[in-house]
């Protein structure tokens, strides 16, 4: 069932995975869990989680993928990775 | 003069004669070759005749740390090994971590220089000055976790380091790649079947003379600022290892899917650092000197009863349809692994993901190639090539993750198909013709690495022009070429500054950018010379068809994409625009015309 807030707020997960972990607070393990403004996009909510606009991530939203101009909705599960990997 | 980072001692083994002998460079060659990369295009010009076989006995197998090799500062454990190549007839090079490469620093050695190829089986017991060439026909045979344990037993110190060799460089699979501290890999281009070929079985090692370093306290203010903000700057790594953004890299339609058809895979967040992590993984390891601790140790149990919990308080996993054991003496799979034997074979089975993979590492197999060369096989048993009478009845179907533990054995032991699959997916290709080159994903003849090209921009010249051929670890590039010479890992996020303080440190010689940047470009232009002299053209930087092919989310690359990223490597190494060849101006320039007589 889904939470019951005042309309003038959404709450969203963000989980960061491989490389942007180091962007987590100092301490914390995730996922955050973010209130934002109604009609906030992935770049509010990078920007609330103190992601830097130039970062390279991919961005998923409830397991599709996502852009910086997707507009979130309440309840929203995000994901950033990064392009990290390799041998 | 005093020496810091090197010993100046080179060790030369002739396998024929059964001799050893010491070359002592001096200290110029140190400082224009770096070591690694730089070691081996050396050696591979001086000492193995054109058209040599990469499996006969003039060829030549370097094993090359670098200058910063066994320095204890974060990411100096590794070294390097190179032959002519069987995979692709040309530059052969592989990098590995671990202890092994600063074990032979320590044991006051720079490099080892294998040439000739013994009647019967041998190992290299290397205690410090002291070497001695030992019958090894008790070993051969052997997995790489019973070699270890019985070179051991035979030298009464469980503190030796061992490089050696599995089954399957023994068997000459042209892919089986060189282990040391069992789970670390020499992986790419077939060095465990030129140690095959020359019947060295292992290379054992003990030393106990801390290399020597210019400047101790530059060097450890570098290794504090590593251990000091490894949760800001690695903290990836540290918590997962490779592989922890596979999730994303599906999303992004990029991650490699039945053969690199397809960029993204619905079970990829089962089978990724992620899962590995919370369902089977034990432990985390290092390489020497490290404090990132990136290397996954992965345990499985096929009954319940043994599973337990371990030293550190972690439950260990158990197969769910108790099929195999997973030994974490072989470590767990690096992201290249995940993918090549999970994703890119459409297998969401995380159980035989590790247990594949720890095929490869006990029978001594690189896992790109094998993955790969498999993918191969399961498009061509798919499209009707290949039938259930060509595999001896295995079903060779994508999903299927027991059929991929089935054929790695065979593949191993050359048994079946598996004696054609061993050959690399080029050589079957060749062979069994009917449109299977379509399939493959090849570049010089070596299998590509996880990373789609049309994904990741940043992957197309590293595969066109990586000497070895479909390689990933962006050889190419000035940054990761110098640390493929002086020893440094890949993944330590030392910028050029950084990089030039750790060299500096450690041998006190005065670099700066310029300087290192040249030295990348010697190593590359010493490979690119020797590829030139086995008859390799421009033709040969290319990408195989499938590049060519759209995926859902990524458009195919053209032809003149890719020529132009060739044409402007050429330009910036100072190579000939039109052929690639090194010109006189530049060999000149990098004080490599000794290297290149006869060939520019």
């Amino acid at each position: 069932m889904p939470h019951t807030r005042a309309n003038s707020s959404i709450v969203v997960r963000l989980t960061l995975f491989a490389d942007l972990r180091r962007l987590l607070p100092n301490g914390h393990e995730g996922p955050l869990t973010i209130t934002l403004p109604p009609g906030s996009t992935v770049a509010d909510l990078m920007a609330s989680a103190s992601v830097p606009p130039d970062e390279d991530v991919t961005i998923g939203i409830n397991g599709d993928q996502g852009a910086r101009d997707s507009v979130l909705a309440d309840d929203d599960e995000v994901v950033f990775f990064s392009p990290m990997e390799g041998g | 003069m005093e020496r810091f980072g090197y010993w100046n001692k080179i060790l030369h083994v002739d396998l024929t004669g059964g001799t050893t002998s010491v070359e002592e460079p001096g200290d110029a060659f140190y400082r224009k070759y770096g070591g690694g990369r730089g070691f081996i295009g050396h050696y591979l010009l001086k000492h193995v005749p054109e058209g040599a076989d990469p499996l006969g006995p003039n060829n030549v197998l370097v094993f090359a740390p670098g200058v910063l090799t066994g320095a204890p500062v974060p990411g100096a454990g590794r070294h390097s090994v190179g032959a002519r190549s069987p995979l692709s007839g040309g530059f052969g090079e592989a990098e590995a971590g671990g202890f092994w490469g600063s074990e032979l620093k320590r044991a006051g050695w720079d490099a080892i220089v294998v040439h000739g190829a013994s009647a019967s089986p041998v190992y290299l017991w290397i205690n410090e000055d002291k070497v001695e060439i030992r019958d090894a026909s008790h070993l051969w045979g052997k997995v790489t976790g019973d070699v270890e344990e019985a070179i051991h037993a035979d030298l009464g110190d469980p503190r030796i380091r061992v490089a050696q060799i599995g089954p399957a460089g023994e068997n000459l699979v042209r892919f089986a790649n060189v282990a040391n501290d069992l789970n670390e890999f020499a992986g790419r281009s077939g060095m465990g079947a030129v140690m095959g070929s020359k019947k060295l079985k292992a290379i054992a090692v003990r030393g106990k003379t801390p290399v020597r370093i210019f400047d101790q306290r530059a060097l450890l203010a570098i290794s504090k600022w590593v251990s000091n903000t490894v949760d800001q700057v690695h903290r990836g790594f540290h918590e997962y290892g490779t592989g922890g953004a596979m999730q994303g890299k599906s999303l992004d339609g990029g991650i490699p899917t039945l053969n690199y058809r397809l960029g993204t895979f619905e079970g990829t967040d089962k089978v990724d650092a992620i899962a590995i992590k919370e369902e089977v993984r034990i432990d985390m390891g290092a390489c020497f000197a490290c404090s990132v601790r990136c290397k996954k140790v992965v345990q499985i149990e096929m009954r319940e009863e043994d599973a337990g919990v371990t030293r550190k308080g972690v439950k260990v996993a158990v197969d769910p349809q108790h099929r195999y054991r997973v030994d974490p003496k072989y470590g767990g799979p690096e992201y290249e692994s995940l993918a090549s034997l999970g994703t890119n074979l459409g297998v969401d089975d995380i159980v035989a993901v590790c247990k594949s993979n720890e095929i490869c590492n006990m029978m001594g197999m690189d896992t790109i190639s094998a993955g790969a060369t498999v993918a191969w096989a399961m498009e061509a048993y798919e499209k009707g090539v290949l039938t259930p009478e060509d595999t001896d009845g295995v079903k060779l179907e994508f999903r299927d993750g027991d059929a991929v533990v089935q054929m790695l054995q065979m593949i191993a032991r050359r048994e079946g198909i598996g004696d054609l699959l061993a050959e690399g997916s080029q050589r079957a290709a060749a062979k069994i013709g009917q449109g299977s080159e379509d399939y493959l994903t090849t570049v010089k003849g070596m299998e590509m690495a996880m990373h789609d090209p049309r994904h990741m921009a940043g992957m197309r010249a590293s595969y066109l022009l990586a000497p070895t051929g479909g390689d990933h670890m962006r050889q190419t590039g000035d940054k990761n070429g110098l640390r493929n010479q002086v020893g440094m890992c890949h993944f330590l996020a030392y910028d050029d500054d950084q990089t030039a303080q750790i060299l500096n440190a450690v041998t006190g010689w005065g670099v700066d950018a310029a300087e290192m940047v040249a030295t990348a470009h010697r190593g590359l232009t010493l490979a690119r010379l020797f590829n030139m002299r086995e008859g390799m053209t421009r033709a040969d930087d290319c990408l195989p068809k499938r590049f060519s092919e759209d995926l859902p989310k990524h458009k195919g690359l053209t032809g003149e994409e890719l020529e132009k990223i060739v044409t402007d490597y050429y330009v910036e190494q100072g190579w000939d625009p039109a052929t690639g060849a090194p010109t006189r101006e530049t060999v000149r320039a990098l004080g490599i015309e000794a290297d290149g007589v006869g060939l520019v």
